[in-house]
């Protein structure tokens, strides 16, 4: 079952003779529960396609099907409430809010929703995070490893359809990266969850079921590594 | 807590100076408009104990004495504050655009950062409107207490000049005024805070993202001037910055230069105000006048369809003359009685009987040269012995008429005197409002320099005849005197005129006529009273209005130098000293003062010479560009910028520059 359809996806920026295409008409499919590994050399169209996927940015044509839902039919209020609860994204650079502390850091998506999410489930994030002993932390006093566990806590409280996650061991040393990959990928196999990771490491990439390499905004190679 | 009120909350928590430089900045709309509002409030009370409750005769008077300044002021206020609060909340937006990149991609919607950012202006609002409710009220009650101070003194000479008055200004709590202006005062702010809340709910979460804060490319524009090394570094680099991010800087710029053109505008206004107060001031001769005025009614004629006078109670030139006597009884002064009849006769002249210069007037006035000419007649009554001295003096036997031959004009503000007829003059042809016609034979007559000074009074007719006062009476009649004991003086006059003339409790409109006794300075210390209130409020409203503005200068400055935080660290990294930043932003700070300036000066400077036009049409006024008040503008101005520059560059010695590039 196709949980993730991209369709002719085009992303052009500026017009004339600065105009650069981003991305040329990328198509493809995701399952659900697949772990895919986009990898490509920098300004390829990596982030580009990850911010359209996750419903951030718009294309200039093409669409994306969320779980049967074109999503860029949506209205933008719509799209982002869609994005809160359909879509979990981890950024490279976390992207916390820093007055937040890690629960309420987590809590954000539901909060914005105006709902108290499930004790139960705020519990399992946590401790799946390993951040209990940090739970009333602000993320100024978190290490990068830390906080980007706390991004990845806050990618799951809504039982996203898939997670997005755009390098998210970029700003890390060797072990903090190796941690947060390892919560990915066992979120991913352990929950039956759609990961879509991009990375310009190539043994992350090799955890995936499946890698696509991206260049110059085309898709250019498209390899199942395991079924 | 709603997580939006929290994120409002916590800004607010975050940004401490800044929210309480946005606070204060509400809080002093708020007082300016409450105490404006207390004011108009105040000052319909005093109205109604004066005309009564629906103002009697002056029932229109609502609109044009209170309304209308009230809403100007309010404006002006209100368009203060819009500028500097929106800037404020501008400069809140843009310090958060990284997190409303997060909370877009985490799921928020346009309408809940819409929400944080009202919700910040609505917290803002709860802590600074009623600190300014109070604040306005306070100044009211000051306000009210100097007015009061110098009231007494108004009563007084609005008693002995016009009417039986006791005014007094009463500190009046109208909870409709307070109603409008805390009404307006929140509407001013969440108007002001909805121009960058819905700029901020446009920008797209990829922006929010890529730009970290700095949303706005068109913000830092291309400029032209290039560097080079003709100039010194600091201050071409200063010249780009303030150029290109002028439009980060247009809201303290424009705050300025609205400060600045009122300064100008309120010290012009003062000098305008002073201008007149000397024109009333002239020396006539005297420092005493008792008047009698009889109460009169326009009219026009049935058949001729020119306006005539009625009169019910003139006063008889017998009567005047006895009243002389009686004063002159008093000793020590000389009474120089006159009484004039203004409205009875016109004449009518030809071209060639008036000089050139008159001729050219009236060509000037109509627009082309007239072949007849229809001048008003000023007939003039003077005391026996003053009318025996003129005769004489003019070489004519008693009982003659003298033309006065001087007519006083307003020449765009400068007073001039010329002879309107041509000389001989041996009869003049004079009307009627009934159409009649009578020729006057003129005996002698007098130059302007001939003239004595207490018939050179402010409004005077072209035409001016001294005649005889027996059988004559006239609408009005005044006694000028010169004692050494003034308010001995005036205390008698009083008590003559009161027997001749009693006013028995009633005002001018019920017995028909009025009889006062005032200082020749009177008026003039009226009016100097006027412009020593209106000065102290105006110069109060201005430089609270001013103060809202300096606010925002300091809020804009010292958030953009914490925002080119990271551009100082790589000037520094790339061998730029800490002084040649210090410099630059010196430059800087030059560069946007002399902007503001630039716009500031010569409005309010343009402003200051249309109402010296206006005012000179009416009035011959000398009147001087109010210097002093431009210099010391340019000062401040200097000061402020530079100062504000200072003090916000004192806190990026402190940082570190790897780690400010890094961030």
């Amino acid at each position: 079952m196709e949980l993730l359809e991209v369709n002719e996806l085009t992303k052009i920026y500026g017009s004339g003779d600065n105009q650069v295409i981003a991305l040329d008409h990328v198509s493809f499919q995701v399952k659900k529960g697949e772990f895919v590994a986009i990898v490509g050399a920098s300004g390829s169209g990596k982030s580009t396609l990850m911010n359209l996927m996750g419903g951030i940015d718009r294309p200039t044509s093409g669409s994306v099907v969320v779980d049967g839902q074109p999503i860029f039919e949506m209205n933008e209020s719509a799209l982002a409430i869609f994005r809160r609860r359909n879509i979990g994204i981890v950024y490279q650079f976390y992207n916390l809010i820093p007055n937040l502390t890690v629960d309420e850091n987590i809590m954000l998506p539901c909060l914005l929703d105006n709902r108290k999410p499930d004790a139960q489930k705020l519990e399992k994030i946590v401790e799946m995070t390993g951040l209990s002993n940090r739970r009333n932390h602000l993320p100024g006093e978190l290490s990068g490893g830390q906080q980007q566990r706390v991004s990845v806590g806050r990618a799951l409280i809504n039982d996203p359809a898939f997670l997005l996650a755009d390098e998210p061991t970029g700003n890390l040393d060797s072990k903090a990266g190796r941690e947060v990959i390892e919560l990915l990928t066992s979120v991913s196999r352990k929950e039956n969850r759609t990961l879509i990771l991009i990375t310009h490491d190539e043994n992350i990439a090799l955890q995936a079921d499946r890698i696509m390499t991206i260049s110059d905004g085309r898709i250019i190679r498209d390899e199942v590594m395991r079924a | 807590m709603n997580i939006l009120w929290f994120f409002a909350l916590s800004q607010i928590k975050r940004k401490k100076r800044r929210a309480v430089i946005t606070a204060l900045a509400i809080a002093l709309s708020a007082a300016l408009l409450t105490a404006t509002a207390n004011f108009a409030a105040s000052g319909n009370v005093l109205l109604v104990s004066f005309l009564g409750g629906d103002y009697g005769l002056y029932g229109n008077a609502y609109v044009p004495l209170l309304l209308i300044p009230a809403v100007f002021l309010a404006a002006l206020i209100i368009a203060m504050s819009v500028i500097v609060i929106s800037n404020a909340f501008r400069i809140s937006v843009n310090e958060r655009m990284a997190l409303f990149g997060t909370l877009k991609c985490v799921g928020a919607t346009k309408r809940q950062l819409y929400k944080t950012i009202m919700y910040e202006s609505l917290l803002l609002c709860m802590a600074a409107i009623p600190v300014g409710v109070i604040l306005g009220y306070l100044f009211s009650f000051i306000g009210i207490g100097i007015v009061n101070l110098y009231m007494e003194e108004l009563n007084v000479l609005v008693r002995s000049m016009m009417k039986q008055v006791s005014l007094k200004l009463s500190f009046v709590f109208s909870p409709a005024a307070l109603a409008v202006s805390v009404a307006i005062s929140l509407g001013t702010v969440l108007f002001a805070a909805m121009l960058p809340a819905r700029k901020a709910m446009r920008i797209s979460a990829m922006d929010c993202l890529r730009n970290g804060g700095e949303t706005n490319p068109s913000g830092c524009q291309r400029v032209g001037n290039s560097l080079d090394a003709k100039r010194k570094i600091e201050y071409g680099l200063a010249r780009k910055n303030v150029s290109s991010n002028r439009k980060r800087m247009r809201s303290a710029v424009t705050a300025f230069s609205i400060s600045i053109m009122l300064f100008i505008t309120m010290s012009g206004l003062q000098g305008i105000a002073a201008g007149i107060e000397n024109y009333i001031y002239a020396d006539y001769g005297y420092t005493v006048m008792a008047d009698y005025t009889a109460k009169f009614k326009n009219t026009i004629h049935p058949d001729t369809g020119r306006r005539q006078q009625e009169c019910a109670y003139p006063i008889e030139a017998k009567t005047a003359e006895e009243i002389t006597a009686k004063l002159r009884e008093y000793g020590e002064t000389d009474i120089y009685g006159s009484g004039q009849d203004y409205s009875t006769y016109v004449a009518i002249l030809s071209k060639q009987d008036l000089t050139e210069e008159m001729r050219q007037i009236f060509a000037d006035e109509s627009g082309a040269e007239q072949t007849e000419t229809v001048l008003e007649v000023e007939r003039i009554i003077l005391d026996d012995q003053h009318y025996r001295e003129l005769c004489a003096k003019t070489g004519i036997a008693y009982g003659g008429v003298i033309l006065l031959n001087d007519y006083k004009y307003n020449d765009k503000g400068t007073e001039r005197h010329i002879a309107p007829l041509l000389a001989p003059v041996s009869a003049l042809e004079l009307e009627k409002a009934d159409g009649s016609r009578e020729v006057v034979s003129i005996d002698g007559m007098l130059s302007t320099a001939e003239i004595p000074k207490e018939l050179m009074y402010p409004n005077t007719n072209p035409i001016r005849l001294i005649v005889s006062a027996e059988g004559m009476s006239v609408r009005g009649y005044n006694w000028m005197a010169l004692p050494a004991d003034q308010d001995g003086f005036m205390a008698y006059a009083k008590t003559i005129l009161e027997s001749y003339f009693p006013q028995r409790g009633m005002d001018y409109d019920e017995a028909g006529y009025t009889s006062r006794v005032y200082g020749a300075q009177d008026f003039a210390r009226l009016m100097n009273i006027a412009i020593i209130l209106a000065a102290f409020f105006l110069y109060a409203f201005v430089f609270l209005l001013g103060l809202i503005g300096v606010l925002n200068v300091i809020s804009t400055i010292s958030f953009q130098i914490k925002l080119r935080a990271k551009e100082f660290a790589v000037l520094q990294s790339v061998g730029m000293t800490s002084e040649s930043v210090e410099k630059m932003l010196t430059w800087e700070s030059v560069l946007c003062a002399g902007k503001a300036l630039l716009i500031g000066l010569p409005t309010g400077m343009g402003i200051v010479l249309a109402m010296a036009y206006c005012v000179k049409l009416m009035f011959p006024i000398s009147f001087h560009m109010p210097w002093m008040a431009i210099m010391t503008t340019i000062l401040i101005s200097f000061l402020v910028m530079w100062g504000t520059v200072r003090i916000s560059a004192g806190a990026l010695k402190k940082q570190n520059i790897i780690e400010t590039i890094r961030i």
